[in-house]
Order: C-alpha cells, then structure tokens, then sequence
C-alpha cells in the first residue's frame, strides 16, 4: 500500500483533481457556514451518497472510526464542562449535567469535524497523488512545490517501512523494549538513528536522480498523466455553487425563523456517537478475544 | 537446535482490506547443524517465514519449534528474550541498523542487551570484528565513516558477537562486490562448521545454495514447493523453471557438456580444477573412441 488511493471505477475517481480540490474547500466553507448541529448533520448525510459512489464505503468507514473517537470525546467533555452551557437538558450519574448551549458548540465542532474528514478522505481515495500534483501544476503551481506535495505523500509509506525494517532489526539483537522511562527514551535512539540517516541518504539519492531527469530544467513541463476538465466537472462544479448559494440565503435570511436543533435532536446525536463508539469498543474486545481462542485449537 | 514447522501460516492484516496470506500450511524440519538454504522467487513468502525463526513474528495458524522454544498464536511465548539471544538473525542490508558512536560498541550492543560482561563483550568483540576479516583498528572509529562493504562486515560482526547457536541470513551479500560476496558467504561457512551452528540461508543465488546447503527449500506463493537435498532439488530444470528458477551454473554446464559428449559426469561438489580433469578425460576418451 503506498498511499491512501483506492484504485477504482467510478464517476467520483474520473473527475479532475482540481475539481475536487474545489469540492473540499467548498465543504470547509460549508461547515462553517452552517454552524447549526441540524444542518450539519443534513448535510453530512448528504455527503455519503458521494462515498457510495466512489465505492470506497469500506475504507471510509474503517478511516473515520478515528475521527469519530474525537467526535465522542469531544461531544461528552464538553457537553459537560463547557463554561457556556447554562440550560441543563438532562443528567447522568453523580450529577454531571448536560446543557444545551454546550451541547450546541459540541455538536457542531464534532460535526464539522466529521463533515471535513469525509470530504478529505473522500478526496484523498479517489485521487492519485500523482494526478493531484499534475492538477496543481495546471494552476501554476510551482513544479517544484507540487513536487515537494507528491513526494511527501510517497515517503511516508517509505519511512513507515524503513522504520519496520530497523525495529525488527534492533529486536533481533534484543533491544529491551520495557524498563523505566529513561531507559526507554535512551531506547528511541537505535531506532532513530539509522532511520534518520536512511532517510538522509534517501533524499540525497533522490536528488541525483532528479537531477539526471533535468528536474531544475527552465520552461514547461508536460505530465504523463493529463487531467481535463470535462462536462461531468462542470456538472459537478455547478451543483457545488447552487448548493453553497443555498447555504448562504439559508444564513442570511431564514437563520431567525429556522429552529431546527432541539433537545432531542442533540441528545440522540450524543447517544448516536456513544453507541457507535460501543460498537467499536465491543469490535476490538471480540476480535482480541478471538485472536485467543482461535489460536488455541 | 533442531528447528520445526508445524503447518504453519501467517496472514498480514488479518480482518482488513489488505489481508494477505503470505505463508499457508508450511512444515518442515532442520536438524540441528544443518546448514539450509531458503529459495524462492520474490513475493514466495521466504522473508515472512524468516521473521518466525526469532519470535519477531507470531503464526496466525501452527506452531514452530526452535529446540525448546515454541513459538504459536496460542501462547506468548515465555523467555523471547533468549530465544533471541539464541537465534541470531543478519537481515537484508544489515548495515542500516548500524547506530553507535563507534564500531566496537555498535558490535557490543547485541550482547550488552543481554547482560553479557564487559570483559566477555570486549573479547567477544575483538573475536568478531576478526571473523568478518576487518583490521581491529576500525573499532575506535565511527561506523558511518566506514565504506559500504565495511558497514556490512560491522553489522554482520555486531550479530557474530552474539554467540548465536542459530545463524539466520536474509541475503546477506546482496549488493556486494563478487569478490567481497565469495569472502563472507566462506565465512559464514566456516562460522558454521566451527561454532557448530544450525544455519539458515534466504539466497536469491542457486551457486552459493548448492556450494554451501546441505539442504534446500523451494518457496512458491507461500507454500513450500519442494525440499531436499541439493543435488537432488537443484538439477530438475523444469521443475525450477516452473518457479523461475535456474539450474546452477555448473550443473547447466555439465548438461551441456552431457548433450555435446554423449557421457554424462556426475556431480559431487568436485571443484573447478578437478572438474577440468574429468571433462578432460571424457573429451579425449571420447576421440579416441570416435
């Protein structure tokens, strides 16, 4: 695996990068301004059929069970203990109470969280890194900036294996692994230090190289992978605008007469996020467990 | 120590979208004192296995057995510490795990993880960096001003210094020059006769198998594909080249030379010169003849 890109048919993957570079600044833009837990989470659910689409369900929901653990923690510390709340909605055991203003900054913080992330890994699944570079090039992005994006993209996996290869490695000659807490800080260093200087020596290669492809060569540059703007890109980048145009009459105008967040609506996306964090929970104790039994027969 | 598989697979990232069955159903067993050599192609599953000889991986299903250790998905095992001190493992480009200020305390670093004496490491050490063919004055120096092949014979010593009963090597000459590959696969060899050890070697080079193994396993898509002896395994063309494998190339020679002179000549690891000899004798033998 080299990157987060899930190679795959579908109408979200033929769309140009740059179209969906715009796609999750105008979701950033949107949850900011929908700053309203309801609509955020209207629009949230909006956002899945995308995800569908782009046949990525599984790892999208692999990927965000982590953003849903801020989401939780979040919703619950500060549905309590956030200053602003003054309205009590109800109490739980030794008389932690949840107030409504708290609950509303919450939800809409976590939402928002979750609504970026969405559009990010959405982004991220169905782009290949380097489609995206060639994108930003067409913006007249620096070659070389877009260069410094791509690559950083491709050295994480990079180092992440390195790091795999020395660790075994100093395990090998049985590198103690327990022990105090200085021993373990002075433990980071025969792991970091070769790491480091595989890495140096990586990058250093890496520009002999490039230099010998003429990297630094003046004057434009073609790419081996072309993206065009289609029809489908505009169809898209139309929809986008009519959508944020909505959003910003909703804000303007209707913001006063709209009361849409209740009590309920609140506690239930409380109770939601804590059910489904159970879930995960219960999923990690099982398959722990399991990995027990299954080994013993 | 004896070594032994018992049906044993081992699945990466199990329960995910990346799972990936890198060995199934493996068994076989290496007498202790063995020298054995591990062929396959790249992607057979021989690094995975590899990686069970020492505990640093678990298998998902089976058992392995390094003399009294017992390695399974069951139980942890008790003691990993000196199964690793037992089993010493040089892996691919060992020189990237090459850290400390100098040479001697890198090679020393092995044996201070197991509580093993100053003066015993200091005598170890000298022992070592002997073995490998370096000059000992390079102890004092920094590992990282050393040349490539140097750094291989460092890290190479630093897993010598060990005093390992299992020697476990993952390619160790790749990369290197042919002369420098000839000198440490010799010295691994005499490593192996003189301390007595149990050796396993990953080798991508069907020569260095069939001079050094005594036994040989043939890895194909995670399952072992054939075993042996090397003069039985490593002179059935077809059966190698169904893995991408080629005859070694004095076994090659000799069946040309087979097919060109009608007689065949057996071979028993007789050298180059003695080789000549017979060859030779069947060249001139077949003249007079004809």
């Amino acid at each position: 695996m080299n990157s987060l890109y899930m190679p795959k048919d579908s109408l979200i993957h033929s769309l140009d990068p740059r179209t969906k570079m715009l796609f999750v600044v105008f979701v950033v833009a949107s949850s900011f301004i929908l700053n309203d837990p309801a609509l955020q989470l209207v629009f949230l659910v909006a956002l899945f059929p995308l995800v569908v689409m782009a046949k990525v369900v599984k790892p999208y929901l692999i990927s965000i069970q982590f953003l849903l653990l801020f989401a939780v923690l979040i919703m619950t510390v500060h549905g309590i203990y956030n200053p602003i709340g003054v309205t009590p909605v109800f109490e739980i055991f030794g008389g932690l109470t949840f107030k409504y203003e708290s609950m509303v900054y919450a939800s809409v913080m976590s939402f928002r969280i979750l609504v970026i992330g969405t559009a990010a890994v959405l982004f991220v699944m169905t782009t290949h890194p380097s489609d995206m570079a060639s994108a930003l090039v067409k913006w007249k992005v620096p070659h070389s900036f877009a260069f410094i994006l791509l690559s950083t993209f491709q050295i994480i996996p990079i180092i992440a294996r390195e790091a795999k290869i020395v660790m075994e490695a100093q395990q090998a000659r049985c590198l103690d692994v327990k022990g105090s807490l200085i021993q373990r800080v002075k433990n980071l260093v025969p792991m970091f230090a070769p790491l480091f200087i595989i890495t140096f020596m990586k990058v250093h290669q890496l520009s002999y190289v490039l230099e010998c492809r003429a990297f630094s060569r003046k004057g434009e540059k073609t790419s081996l992978r072309e993206t065009k703007i289609g029809s489908l890109d505009y169809t898209f980048l139309l929809g986008m605008l009519g959508v944020l145009a909505f959003e910003i009459y909703l804000k303007l105008f209707m913001m006063g007469s709209l009361h849409l967040t209740t009590d309920a609506l609140l506690t239930y996306s409380l109770f939601g996020t804590w059910i489904v964090f159970g879930f995960m929970i219960i999923k990690f104790v099982v398959k722990q467990f399991q990995g027990k039994i299954g080994g013993a027969n | 120590m004896d070594i032994t598989f018992k049906d044993v697979s081992y699945i990466y990232q199990a329960n995910t979208p990346f799972e990936h069955r890198a060995l199934s159903g493996v068994s076989f067993h290496i007498p202790s004192g063995s020298f054995v050599a591990v062929i396959g192609h790249t992607g057979s599953g021989k690094s995975t296995l590899l990686q069970h000889l020492n505990g640093l991986l678990r298998p998902t299903e089976g058992k392995v057995m390094i003399g009294d250790y017992q390695i399974s998905a069951a139980e942890k095992t008790k003691d990993i510490k000196s199964l690793r001190e037992k089993v010493g493992v040089v892996f691919q480009y060992p020189e990237h795990q090459l850290f400390e200020e100098t040479v001697a305390k890198d090679i020393g670093f092995g044996p201070l993880n197991f509580n093993v004496e100053p003066k015993e490491i200091e005598r170890r050490t000298g022992q070592a960096i002997k073995a490998v063919g370096l000059p000992e004055d390079l102890l004092q120096r920094s590992p990282f001003d050393l040349s490539g092949g140097q750094m291989r014979r460092v890290a190479i010593a630093g897993v010598l210094a060990m005093n390992p009963e299992v020697l476990v090597l993952d390619e160790p000459t790749a990369g290197l020059d042919p002369s420098g590959q000839r000198e440490i696969m010799d010295m691994f060899s005499r490593q192996h006769k003189n301390n007595n050890l149990t050796t396993v070697l990953v080798t991508h080079s069907m020569e260095d198998a069939l001079r050094y193994a005594d036994h040989i396993i043939i890895m194909k898509d995670g399952e072992k594909y054939m075993e042996g002896a090397p003069l039985e395994v490593l002179v059935n063309k077809e059966e190698l080249q169904r893995v991408q494998l080629d005859l070694p190339e004095v076994i090659q020679f000799l069946h040309q030379a087979e097919k060109q002179f009608g007689k065949a000549i057996p071979y028993r690891k007789q050298g180059i010169a003695q080789l000549a000899k017979e060859l030779t004798a069947v060249v001139k033998g077949g003249e007079s003849h004809g």
